[in-house]
């Protein structure tokens, strides 16, 4: 049985545009021999039973997210597809662990903005997801997961990154003009003056945010070829790869992210431009991972002779766009609560998830597929009437962008501070909140 | 003359009787009718004694208070406090030696809309001056440069302004070397992300949104005392759970209960690893900011007091003996037998 890992679908020349897919990916290629897995860039997340990819279909087996899938291979397989097993030093598994939970949830972040939050890159994001996003899906999908990204940094206070935000503030700042007179206005500040003004005091945060997700990194790396040792790739790598791979390769209007690695960290830089020669095959197009789905065996031996990866065309189905769409619209409608909790089938052979899953894929489908249409329209007027009012409410949140932006200097400091929404700031705290008030700060 | 008369009357602390002559001074051609002046020189007709400050006014100003979620008793005792966040900090002014009184309290007295905050004790010269509370993310910075200016000019930071200027230098130039070497190990951040993430999500779930535990702990720990209003409490039940859940939901768009267990497994393994047979983390002679942290979590998870319902989470953590060791002896070691929790006798309280 050959393994299926759908993913997300190719973008900036890299096989994947999300960074999750893209550690899955380094993953299979050095965990499994190149004929036991192939790659399907169906680009939708319904697949999975945690609502995001990467995915893996092994069978009746359905895997979703990274870390599960690691460990349903090294179950399924016995330790032989464990990439780590090499490493039998307590210390460096330890390290392995650490490193990788510190890479998602640092640099994560960082990619949202980069990617979905700052507008202008945005627009080039959107652009390639359209490639490889079927019809009615890529309306949906990139405003979706700009949205997921937005709340993800919320707490950051560099909203200033959106012009939505701007545009909102300017009009804010109209009104209170019109009540100063006429000979005592400044000149109205264009929307060119206010970007740069505000791009270059974000400057400084994302700096310092940079600093603290990539020196640590740096360190461990040293002048070795890998991150721990000079032979073998470890599961860290492929982490590594995922998300530095994606900040530094894409070429963006905004490129503070991709030009802060240049700049300070050309270590990494080179570790990456290598890892993705070596372990992604060179560049990725469009084309390698989506040929017509007519021609699928001629699409592998392509797939296989230009890339490194195995790519398989996804099979082009309307019913899972509507599936996807009724999701989405599921998920904007106020009171409709998703499905909170799922415990994934980490054991292998015998899942849980794929009877509900066969269930919503064949039974429902062709219901979905009309419904959706219709669903997806008022989804779409409700999300546009929905996303007028956020902008403001942002705007209050981030009150105080000296006090925050020095704040932002600090962050060498342990930097649990970067999780959490700057508190309501009534008393100059800036971003530095601690982490563990949140839980409890939203409730109590 | 009028203007030296004027000037008198205004040191006087009560308007008195006497006639003062012409109190309006700059304009000298306008002046206040007699019969008007008169009127009104016969007020205050009485002053009140001041009152006494209210029942919930501030007491300890003169000493440093932390607030955190604790109970009454656990206040008066020093007890180690039952929300990590706060033990973290209680923990980590106890290990530096600074003096303060824990007072119980709940997020909505914080002025950051969460605990644990610190109000410095006010300065002796001026009681009634007003001091900013800290929050939790702040309270290092405070204790260091509290450090720093006891240690340069023997005094308590808050006397005399003319310290100011030099403690802020001291504190930029002393900032590399008090942190130590704890903090410069590039270990130190990605090991706190274990810390912070993955074990505090398991630890979010665990509490917040496992029907049994947040029976067991949260409503008597955190709901009940907050209010005695049925309604009122079913609500804050709900906004704990909800909060608890949207946090847990910024992460991934599902909640993946068995991966959020085994990575928290994972998390405290690495955390052993990391701490080996050392009495404290990353070889220190006395416990600091990460000892606190992780302190923090596994007193909370091994604390006997705490009505665990659903002890994955303790059992996944008592795999690792030395992490239960580090707690048992910090909590000898640090809240032993006194109140202010700071000698560091061996007994139990």
């Amino acid at each position: 049985m050959v393994l299926e890992l759908h993913i997300w679908g190719p973008a900036f020349s890299l096989p994947s545009i999300d960074p999750q897919c893209l550690t899955a990916i380094a993953y299979l290629a050095q965990a499994l021999p190149r004929d036991q897995w192939v790659l399907v860039a169906s680009s939708d997340a319904t697949l999975s039973p945690t609502k995001e990819l990467p995915v893996l279909h092994d069978g009746s087996a359905t895997i979703g997210g990274f870390e599960n899938i690691v460990d349903y291979l090294r179950k399924r397989s016995d330790g032989d597809w464990d990439i780590d097993r090499q490493f039998s030093k307590p210390k460096d598994r330890a390290d392995v662990t650490a490193f990788s939970s510190f890479l998602t949830f640092q640099a994560h972040p960082l990619l949202d903005l980069s990617l979905y939050v700052a507008s202008e890159n945005y627009s080039k994001t959107r652009t390639a997801y359209s490639s490889i996003l079927q019809w009615p899906t890529q309306y949906f999908v990139p405003p979706q997961r700009r949205t997921i990204a937005k709340a993800r940094t919320e707490h950051m206070g560099l909203s200033s990154l959106d012009l939505d935000t701007l545009d909102e503030e300017r009009r804010s700042s109209r009104k209170a003009a019109d009540l100063i007179p006429q000979s005592l206005r400044t000149s109205r500040p264009t929307v060119t003056g206010l970007m740069k003004e505000k791009q270059s005091s974000a400057r400084f945060k994302l700096d310092a945010l940079v600093d603290a997700a990539f020196k640590p990194l740096e360190q461990l790396l040293g002048k070795k070829k890998w991150m721990l040792s000079d032979e073998r790739a470890s599961s860290l790598d492929c982490v590594a790869l995922g998300y530095l791979s994606l900040a530094f390769i894409p070429e963006m209007p905004l490129s503070w992210l991709a030009e802060g690695l240049r700049g300070r960290y050309p270590d990494l830089c080179k570790y990456v431009e290598d890892g993705v020669k070596e372990v992604f095959g060179g560049k990725v197009t469009v084309e390698d991972a989506l040929l017509s789905s007519t021609g699928e065996q001629s699409a592998m031996i392509q797939g296989e002779n230009e890339s490194g990866l195995p790519w398989r065309a996804p099979e082009q189905n309307l019913s899972s766009a509507g599936a996807s769409i009724l999701n989405s619209t599921f998920d904007s409608v106020p009171f409709y609560k998703r499905t909170i909790v799922t415990t994934s089938s980490t054991q292998p052979q015998h899942s849980t998830d794929a009877p509900p899953h066969s269930l919503t894929s064949t039974l429902l489908p062709p219901l979905l597929a009309s419904a959706g249409a219709v669903a997806a329209i008022a989804s779409y007027l409700l999300y546009s009437s929905l996303s007028t009012q956020e902008p403001e409410k942002r705007n209050l949140s981030d009150m105080g962008e000296a006090g925050a932006m020095f704040a932002g200097l600090d962050f060498g400091e342990p930097n649990k501070e970067v999780r959490v929404p700057p508190a309501e700031g009534r008393v100059p705290v800036g971003v530095e909140v601690d982490i563990e008030g949140v839980g409890e700060r939203r409730g109590l | 003359m009028p203007q030296d008369a004027d000037a008198k009357s205004e040191e006087r602390p009560k308007p008195s009787r006497s006639k003062t002559q012409a109190r309006e001074t700059s304009p000298q051609w306008f002046t206040t009718p007699q019969p008007i002046r008169r009127l009104f020189d016969k007020f205050p007709l009485r002053i009140y004694s001041l009152n006494e400050l209210p029942q919930r006014s501030p007491r300890n100003r003169e000493n440093n208070t932390l607030w955190i979620f604790t109970t009454n008793e656990g206040a008066q005792l020093g007890a180690p406090s039952f929300n990590p966040g706060c033990l973290k900090w209680q923990a980590y002014m106890i290990f530096k030696g600074i003096d303060f009184v824990p007072i119980s309290s709940n997020n909505h007295a914080s002025p950051t809309g969460a605990l644990p905050f610190l109000l410095p004790a006010s300065s002796t010269k001026n009681p009634l001056e007003a001091v900013l509370p800290i929050p939790s993310t702040r309270i290092e910075r405070w204790v260091r440069e509290k450090k720093v200016n006891t240690e340069k000019t023997g005094r308590p930071p808050d006397e005399g302004l003319e310290a100011k200027n030099q403690h802020v230098e001291a504190s930029v130039s002393t900032k590399q070397k008090s942190t130590s070497k704890e903090s410069s190990d590039m270990r130190y951040e990605a090991y706190m992300s274990l810390l912070n993430y993955r074990i505090r999500n398991a630890y979010l779930y665990s509490l917040y949104l496992s029907p049994p535990n947040f029976a067991s702990i949260v409503l008597p720990l955190y709901v009940n005392p907050s209010t005695s209003n049925t309604l009122a409490r079913v609500a804050l039940s709900h906004q704990l759970r909800a909060a608890a859940e949207t946090e847990l939901l910024k992460q991934s768009p599902t909640i993946d209960v068995e991966a959020t267990y085994r990575d928290c497994d994972k998390a405290f393994e690495a955390l052993s690893e990391l701490l080996g047979d050392d009495e404290f983390f990353y070889g220190e002679e006395v416990p600091g900011l990460f000892d606190a942290s992780v302190f923090a979590y596994t007193h909370v998870l091994l604390d006997e007091d705490l009505d665990w319902k659903h002890t994955r989470l303790r059992e996944g953590l008592e795999q690792y003996g030395n992490l239960v060791e580090h707690q048992k002896s910090i909590v000898e070691g640090w809240f032993g037998d006194n109140a202010s929790g700071r000698s560091r006798s061996h007994k139990k309280a």
